[in-house]
């Protein structure tokens, strides 16, 4: 415990930084490094740290899901699966804090309360994704997970709350680009959202597999999920990589 | 420097092959770690070790895309003086490359898949030490690059470091497909056992290498600070 508050501190720490930095040096540099670049490479490691695991996850959800294989070889598919999805989890938990503190650096900026509640979502977020993954049989685990849903069509809401009336105001005149940035991480949240709930029979099967091994009507239920949930997955990678390049871009 | 619409399109891939990369590794490596662990039957370990093998073709292909993706880079940025001839030679010795490392990792449990593999080694060592001697060569006004462009002459002589550390990475994980054979024969045994889990501990310090090593190429591009 000691050493999480040690972790979640030192993460806070390190995005004033980026966002002090962002806020004082130039976007242009050469020869030393600024905070804007520091926030930037954070922001491309959580991409590659959030689509490339993603990818792998996909594959073992497939196999996960395959009647040939042993139900050993499953449950131990499903348990892979778990550990690899901590990946994404992580990094769409940080991503809009670390966005949300680059945003300032191409012109955006925000009120002293809006961008402390943009660096405090980031440890918030992510704090609420570690305790769901390593406390899920805790009550307060079981609470964030349960509220998983609720808490991801808040975020989507308020993204586009934000977007809606930034816009009403002309504050994404130059900058329309981070507009569709934020609508594609509200859609991801959202596609998130539906994945997982079509994903339910697909858990619960490899849950009861371990134990009551499969059946007919479990794999069937294992397939019909995995097929149901495929749309938002690919959705998911097409809206990244469509935020992607919008970033590198920046229309 | 202005940024043209094609020097975008060549950021971008190089962003997504970052991506395909080390993000996708995490997974090669989670599984090869689980197939080490002996409590789990032998069908289970071996579908891991195949999975990891066969998610691997995605790193794979991004550390061989990372040479012409690289080349497009740094001409677009007026650092590579690269004719049009010797554009379509990177290109073409890329796609032979990686065609002979993939039918290598794909056709590993092959004889002629196998000689193709090492043959794919050489290419591979060539191609590091080659880097490595170009960007130093560079560095003193001899090599293709900018010698100006500290930064990249640093990412290009990296990227050829990488190049040993993932031949590492090949050399120290090859006794692991001859203990799985013996694993599947002879059944467990701590003799056996012991090789697999040798053989993965011994993977893991050129794994982690080529981690931080790709991870800091990328922190240098963004940051260019050296």
């Amino acid at each position: 415990m000691h050493k999480k508050i040690i972790a979640i501190a030192l993460l806070g720490l390190s995005i004033w930084f980026g966002v002090a930095q962002a806020l004082t040096l130039s976007v242009e540099s050469d020869g030393h490094i600024t905070g804007y670049e520091v926030v930037l490479f954070l922001h491309q490691l959580l991409f590659v740290f959030w689509l490339g695991p993603d990818l792998g996850r996909y594959i073992w959800s497939t196999r996960a899901a395959d009647p040939s294989l042993s139900p050993t070889t499953r449950v131990t598919a499903g348990e892979l699966i778990n550990k690899i999805e901590l990946f994404p989890r992580v990094c769409i938990s940080l991503m809009l804090t670390v966005g949300g503190i680059l945003t300032e650096a191409v012109g955006l900026t925000h009120p002293w309360w809006q961008m402390a509640g943009i660096v405090l979502l980031g440890p918030v977020w992510l704090s609420m994704v570690l305790i769901g993954h390593f406390r899920a049989s805790t009550d307060l685990g079981k609470l964030i997970n349960n509220t998983d849903v609720l808490f991801r069509l808040f975020m989507a809401a308020a993204i586009l709350a934000s977007v809606s009336y930034s816009w009403s105001t002309g504050r994404f005149d130059t900058t329309q680009w981070v507009a569709g940035k934020l609508l594609l991480f509200a859609a991801i949240v959202l596609f998130g959202m539906l994945m997982r709930i079509r994903l339910r029979p697909f858990d619960a099967a490899i849950a009861t597999m371990s134990t009551t091994g499969p059946t007919e009507a479990s794999d069937a239920a294992m397939s019909r999920s995995l097929g149901l949930a495929r749309p938002y997955i690919f959705g998911i990678w097409i809206a990244l990589a469509l935020a992607a390049w919008l970033g590198v871009a920046q229309p | 420097m202005e940024m043209t619409e094609t020097f975008m399109f060549w950021k971008y891939l190089h962003i997504l092959m970052f991506v395909g990369w080390v993000g996708a590794d995490m997974s090669v490596f989670l599984s090869a770690k689980k197939s080490i662990d002996e409590s789990l039957p032998f069908d289970t370990r071996i579908t891991l070790l195949h999975m990891a093998l066969r998610i691997e073709l995605i790193p794979r292909t991004m550390w061989k895309a990372a040479l012409p993706l690289g080349v497009m880079l740094s001409r677009e940025m007026g650092l590579l003086q690269i004719t049009d001839m010797q554009l379509a030679f990177v290109w073409i010795f890329s796609i032979v490359w990686w065609a002979i490392s993939m039918t290598g990792a794909i056709w590993y449990d092959k004889e002629w898949g196998r000689k193709f593999a090492h043959f794919g080694n050489l290419l591979i060592f060539g191609v590091g030490v080659g880097l490595i001697a170009a960007a130093i060569a560079s560095a003193y006004g001899y090599g293709p690059f900018d010698a100006n462009a500290t930064w990249l002459l640093w990412k290009v002589g990296l990227y050829g470091l990488i190049n040993l550390t993932c031949l590492a990475i090949v050399l120290a994980y090859d006794p692991m497909g001859p203990a799985f054979g013996r694993l599947a024969v002879e059944g467990t045994s701590p003799e056996i056992e012991g090789l697999i889990t040798r053989t993965f501990n011994i993977a893991v310090l050129p794994i982690w290498s080529t981690y931080f090593l790709v991870i800091s190429v990328a922190f240098i591009a963004t940051t260019k600070f050296i």
